[in-house]
């Protein structure tokens, strides 16, 4: 059948409507993909928000003066690792909204090791399940200063959740 | 106004939808693989803060016990900086002939277990040290191909009197 090209528009019933369908089908599908990106990027943004905070916490720790050997980032004094409780710890960041457990392990090769852990847990026996909004590990290493002549080098891992 | 015209012979209105099919297709194909950084900006500066404060802290931590042997008498070097201690092993390969033997298993070895103790077991290491005069010791893992980025951290070290400097660095990847 010849095709006739020309400047004159008609209306077909049985065409236009397929046509609107297929319209219809291709703008629900565009329409689905930006709401499913846009709320991939919601929780990327969620995610890196608790990240920044665990991170914020993790170098607190590390920075407390509660643990510091002469205001010294990253050398803890060997006396107040000793003494220090979770409460204060807790209340020295001013009962932050995550729940949190900070592991001193000292891998020192001296007899006397001051491993200490520090944590803000739930009430209920607490399990890997009860993880709600995410996880976040940091891992440092610090120093833990008995004397100026023995200085015990430590690993500090900062795990913190919602 | 122009009368409207009914026929059999359409023009195919079918054909414009299709194309646009298509380039709403496409872009929906676009945002459905766009990407987004799986690793966060923070995620890369805690690995960065981990190698930086490990290397510091392992050459500013003390080791209760080293020793070597040099001319059949044993040299005990209770209480000493790793940093001290490596300065001391790079200062006696370049000027002294210390067996070489002493030194790793008497200064060598301790200072390689400590690192490895110090070093989370996620992650894999390479230490190395060396001083202007052309020694070095190193220790950890091999250095290979690996996917992940490696952090690595800087640290100059210097004899007591700072007439000669000495360089440390620490390089840590994910397993």
């Amino acid at each position: 059948m010849k095709r006739k090209i020309n400047d004159r528009g008609v209306v077909g019933f049985y065409e236009d409507v397929p046509a609107l369908l297929i319209v219809v089908v291709a703008t629900v599908i565009f329409l689905a993909s930006i709401y499913s990106a846009v709320n991939r990027h919601g929780q990327r943004t969620e995610i890196s928000d608790f990240e920044r905070e665990a991170v914020e916490f993790a170098e607190g720790v590390r920075a407390s003066p509660l643990l510091l050997y002469e205001d010294n980032v990253g050398q803890f004094d060997a006396t107040k690792v000793q003494y220090l409780d979770s409460e204060n710890l807790t209340l020295s960041f001013d009962h932050p909204d995550f729940y949190y457990r900070v592991e001193l392990i000292d891998v020192s090769n001296y007899s006397v090791k001051y491993n200490r852990t520090w944590s803000r847990e739930p009430d209920f026996n607490f399990t890997e399940e009860h993880y709600e909004e995410g996880r976040k590990v940091i891992h440092l290493s610090v120093t833990i200063v008995v004397d100026t002549d023995e200085i015990h080098p430590a690993r500090l891992r900062v795990e913190v959740w919602k | 106004m122009r009368k409207v015209l009914r026929s059999e012979d359409g023009q195919s209105s079918l054909l414009d939808a299709m194309i646009f099919f298509a380039i709403l297709m496409i872009g929906s194909l676009i945002l459905a693989f766009v990407p987004f950084p799986s690793g966060s900006p923070e995620t890369r500066g805690v690995m960065r803060l981990y190698g930086e404060s490990t290397l510091d802290s392992y050459l500013h931590s003390t080791l209760n016990r080293t020793s070597y042997e040099y001319e059949d008498e044993m040299i005990h070097l209770d209480d000493r900086k790793v940093s001290e201690l490596i300065v001391e092993n790079l200062y006696l390969r370049d000027n002294t002939d210390v067996d070489n033997e002493s030194l790793i298993e008497g200064i060598e070895k301790p200072l390689n277990e400590t690192l490895d103790e110090l070093i989370f077991p996620q992650y894999k290491y390479d230490f190395t040290a060396w001083s202007s005069g052309g020694a070095n010791l190193g220790y950890g893992h091999e250095s290979e191909e690996v996917d992940e980025e490696i952090i690595s951290a800087t640290q100059e070290l210097h004899t007591p009197d700072y007439n000669e400097t000495y360089t440390a660095n620490l390089k840590i990847w994910l397993r």
